[in-house]
């Protein structure tokens, strides 16, 4: 594994969301001229393909998905965004000449994003929007980032990781509280 | 029926996959049998997956407003947004539209902050630290304490918060104003310091504080960017 494999997996582990910003500058003219030549991609259309790219590799990593990869992190990224752009260009019925370019075919296993969701989930994305700190940090940390309470304790300025668990359950109980609330709400309306 | 915390562990473990085989397969079985681990398991696996559809949204946006091809996207933002502005100062001027006061701003986005140092819970009987003190309304107290505890920027930031809620505005800018860059309550103490600013009068100084805070990816931005247009 190379160093810069090794050291963007570490960077976005440990929460860097600039680290992420500086990804994506880094390789999206690159991907936006290779994706227009290959699939006929318009630059707003490869934006978009190779946005998701950047955030289907933070995800992997963020849920322990992605460890360790056997190629460079371009190489992983334009595996992706060339996975996307031909889902892309097959739901749109596009005809493309399709010149395989071996060197983006290496060994990339990763989790598809899902972004659908379900009513409740809706609701609950809902809730969580009105939140606010620092419940919305607490939530975010433990179940997206994947931090320990220790993490969090030290990164959210409280005094250990007991404190921040019993805030964490006080939160949870504040979420449910308000999902009912609004699931009331929503059936009042019906 | 209320979440049980030993359940909502056990759902974490398991939706983490840290569970043995065995572990696993009797999680499973009680499933269907025990209605408060279910009602746990299914909050969690739904928190999870709405956090994760919330962040990509959020990351989506980010890296739209990174993208070198926003460019026009911007621009044309800022066309409408002159045409609005322009819009509305007619309308002002011509109709004399009522503007929201900084009274109204401070009232609808002004909420104190908890306490997250060291709540009160059910093995504290209250009132055993000046932050408990604040978290039960105890204030006068609570500043006592503060007073005379070693300055850290938790307890400036705390500090602030009793000010605030006590109604010393200028007090609460003082102990705000104090934070640095690399305390962890740095982006919520400008957030106060704004508000404490707009509810002295002071726009311009609000504004100046909350033109970073609207820039930034913090929780406070939509709020930042809110109040802004409201001024």
């Amino acid at each position: 594994m190379s160093k810069d494999t090794k050291d963007w997996i570490l960077r976005i582990k440990e929460g860097a969301e600039e680290e992420l910003k500086g990804l994506y500058t880094l390789y999206e003219e690159e991907f936006k001229t290779w994706s227009g030549a290959m699939y006929s991609l318009s630059e707003a259309e490869a934006a978009d393909v190779f946005q998701d790219a950047v955030i289907t590799f933070y995800f992997n990593v963020k849920k322990g998905k992605l460890t360790t990869l056997t190629s460079t992190v371009k190489t992983y990224l334009f595996a992706i965004g060339k996975n996307l752009a031909l889902k892309k260009i097959r739901k749109d019925n596009r005809l493309v000449v399709d010149n395989e370019v071996m060197e983006f075919n290496a060994n990339v296993a990763y989790e598809e994003l899902r972004v659908e969701c379900s009513e409740r989930q809706q609701l609950i994305a809902g809730c969580l929007q009105q939140l606010g700190d620092p419940c919305y940090s607490i939530l975010r940390m433990f179940y997206f980032d994947r931090f320990s309470m220790d993490s969090i304790a030290q990164r959210l300025g409280y005094k250990n990781e007991h404190v921040v668990k019993s805030q964490k359950l006080r939160c949870l109980q504040r979420l449910r509280g308000m999902l009912e609330k609004k699931a009331v709400n929503n059936e009042d309306d019906v | 029926m209320a979440l049980d915390e030993q359940h909502i562990t056990r759902a974490e473990k398991y939706i983490r996959e840290e569970m043995s085989a065995e572990e696993r397969t009797s999680f499973e079985a009680e499933l269907s049998t025990n209605d408060a681990l279910r009602v746990a398991f299914d909050f969690v696996k739904d928190t999870e997956k709405a956090l994760e559809v919330t962040e990509y949204k959020r990351l989506k946006s980010m890296l739209k407003e990174n993208s070198k091809s926003s460019g026009f996207r911007f621009k044309r933002w800022l066309g409408i947004a002159a045409s609005v502005a322009l819009v509305a100062t007619f309308g002002y001027l011509i109709f004399g539209v009522d503007q929201t006061t900084t009274e109204d701003l401070y009232n609808q986005y002004y909420e104190a902050y908890p306490n997250i140092v060291d709540p009160v819970n059910r093995s504290s009987d209250g009132g055993n630290s000046p932050f408990q003190l604040y978290e039960l309304g105890n204030l006068d107290e609570a500043l006592d304490y503060f007073s005379v505890m070693a300055t850290s920027d938790t307890t400036l930031f705390y500090k602030g918060q009793v000010h605030m809620s006590l109604g010393n505005y200028e007090k609460s800018v003082t102990a705000f104003s104090r934070l640095d860059k690399s305390s962890t309550f740095y982006v919520s103490s400008q957030w106060y310091l704004a508000l404490a600013h707009l509810k002295l009068g002071d726009n311009k100084n609000a504004e100046r504080i909350l033109k970073p805070l609207s820039e930034g990816d913090s929780n406070y931005a939509d709020r930042a960017r809110k109040i802004i247009e409201s001024l």
